[in-house]
């Protein structure tokens, strides 16, 4: 059985037809692919530039909630930066957790609440210590100082000062989560 | 007969002639048209069935075809070098708008062997053309999709490039694991750091003056006397008050202090109390944190 010419003709058009179609499709998705890397670089740019953004703000919240261990280290620093003999530094206690209301972003943030105690403590490291503590602990403030004279008058006066200190903490981190646990 | 080029002209007397009423066949294309128009001639030719006739059919206006045949014998004899055999014209009895050159006897299987043979390499260098044809576009596209894929891979390279700059992340982890780090370090930084008017800037509202604990703690002393003999017992401060406690060397002394402290930014003094313990002369002193006039 031959076929006619014609039929061989569509049957080849037909053929080629499809061949053309499939490689068409296959570089169409190629520039989906294109668009999609291209949208994603910008996005990524954006990003970043949201970091950069960011990162150059005081910060105002903690990331995760601070174990009492690691105030202490943060109080260590703080000493060590304003030139005071660590040995001054009596010890962190927690003093609670606290909810905050919603913000309206739905973030659960929460309040933790903490005292500081520093020992044989003179006026200019008072001062030192709090102006190092402020730079550094932009998410902690100070919520109460008690200053009380120990030993000594004048520029040799010695005194302990307890100082309260709070900061808002983000509630949903999974650091958060874990140290909750723990 | 014409030149080199074989054009035969019989007499139309020759022929098979027919004028076809075709209004009444089914509309068909084709093989089966000229199967169906075959039979038709068929009826009017004088006793010879349509399969010893070869004819060609040509349309006339008004649902009639023109019928013009040979027998088979007549039409396989002649010469392979003729390329045309025609009727001298139209018989007298029919009278069709048609010239007599189109009616060419030596068609369809009856046509030429050199005419045959040029459709035949005709057909085979159109479809070679379009061989060629679709390969040069597939190549083309293949190519164009190759160069994408390759923008697609830079692209991609590009910014992972980009993040791992940013998070120091691991160099082996996906792209779309070092950008979901990215976001997450984004979405962290926009819920921990201050922006004026942010959700981050509304949280605490409605405690504004807590956490200056410090700052109080500046201005006081700052502001504290120089110039009388005051020793300090202790300085409490919270969100509202600051309670001083000094030991004065005289009971004037109290005016000094109360004056100088008066002066501290942001706090108001109110009044203080003196008592005489002993030998001590001591002054307690309670400042308030002023309101603010623009406060809410």
């Amino acid at each position: 059985m031959t076929m006619r010419p014609s039929i061989l003709v569509v049957l080849l058009v037909a053929v080629l037809g499809f061949g053309v179609m499939v490689e068409a499709r296959r570089v169409a998705a190629a520039e989906a692919e294109v668009a999609r890397q291209l949208s994603a670089l910008i996005g990524t740019r954006e990003t970043i530039a949201s970091i950069e953004r960011h990162e150059g703000l005081r910060q105002t919240v903690e990331e995760r909630r601070h174990p009492e261990n690691d105030l202490g280290e943060r109080v260590l620093d703080a000493l060590a930066s304003a030139d005071v003999d660590e040995a001054r530094f009596q010890g962190v206690s927690a003093l609670g957790d606290q909810t905050l209301p919603d913000a309206g972003d739905r973030i659960e943030r929460r309040r933790q609440l903490a005292s500081m105690s520093l020992d044989q403590m003179t006026v200019a490291e008072v001062g030192r210590f709090l102006a190092a503590w402020r730079g550094a602990n932009t998410a902690w403030h100070a919520d109460g100082l008690d200053v009380r004279h120990t030993t000594g008058a004048g520029s040799a006066a010695r005194f302990t000062m307890t100082m309260r200190v709070s900061a808002i903490y983000i509630a949903g981190s999974s650091d958060s989560n874990a140290e909750a646990g723990s | 007969m014409s030149g080199a080029r074989m054009d035969l002209r019989w007499p139309a007397d020759r022929f098979y002639w027919a004028v076809l009423d075709t209004s009444r066949l089914p509309a068909t294309t084709g093989a089966r048209r000229t199967a169906q128009l075959g039979y038709l001639f068929e009826s009017v030719l004088p006793g010879v069935p349509i399969e010893a006739v070869h004819a060609v059919y040509e349309r006339l206006p008004g649902d009639r075809v023109l019928a013009c045949g040979l027998p088979v014998e007549t039409v396989a004899a002649i010469n392979g070098t003729t390329m045309t055999l025609a009727p001298e014209a139209l018989p007298d009895f029919i009278e069709a708008p048609v010239s007599a050159e189109r009616l060419n006897l030596l068609s369809g299987a009856y046509a030429p062997a050199g005419v045959r043979r040029a459709r035949r390499v005709t057909l085979v260098l159109a479809a070679l053309s379009l061989v060629v044809v679709s390969a040069l576009v597939v190549t083309g596209l293949e190519r164009r999709r190759a160069a994408l894929l390759e923008h697609a891979a830079a692209l991609e390279a590009g910014r992972r490039e980009v993040i791992l700059e940013v998070t120091g992340g691991s160099s082996t982890a996906a792209t779309a694991q070092l950008a979901l780090q990215l976001e997450g370090r984004r979405r962290l930084l926009e819920r921990t750091r201050t922006i004026p008017g942010g959700a981050s800037a509304s949280i605490g509202a409605g405690d504004s003056q807590r956490g200056d604990a410090d700052h109080a703690l500046e201005r006081l002393i700052a502001a504290w006397p120089t110039s009388a003999t005051v020793r300090c017992r202790s300085i409490e401060i919270d969100e509202s008050t600051i309670s001083v406690v000094v030991l004065l060397n005289a009971m004037a002394d109290e005016e000094v202090v109360r004056d100088a402290l008066a002066e501290t930014p942001g706090w108001t003094l109110t009044q203080p109390t003196v008592e005489r313990r002993g030998a001590e002369i001591i002054a307690t002193l309670r400042l308030e944190r002023a309101v603010e006039e623009n406060a809410p």
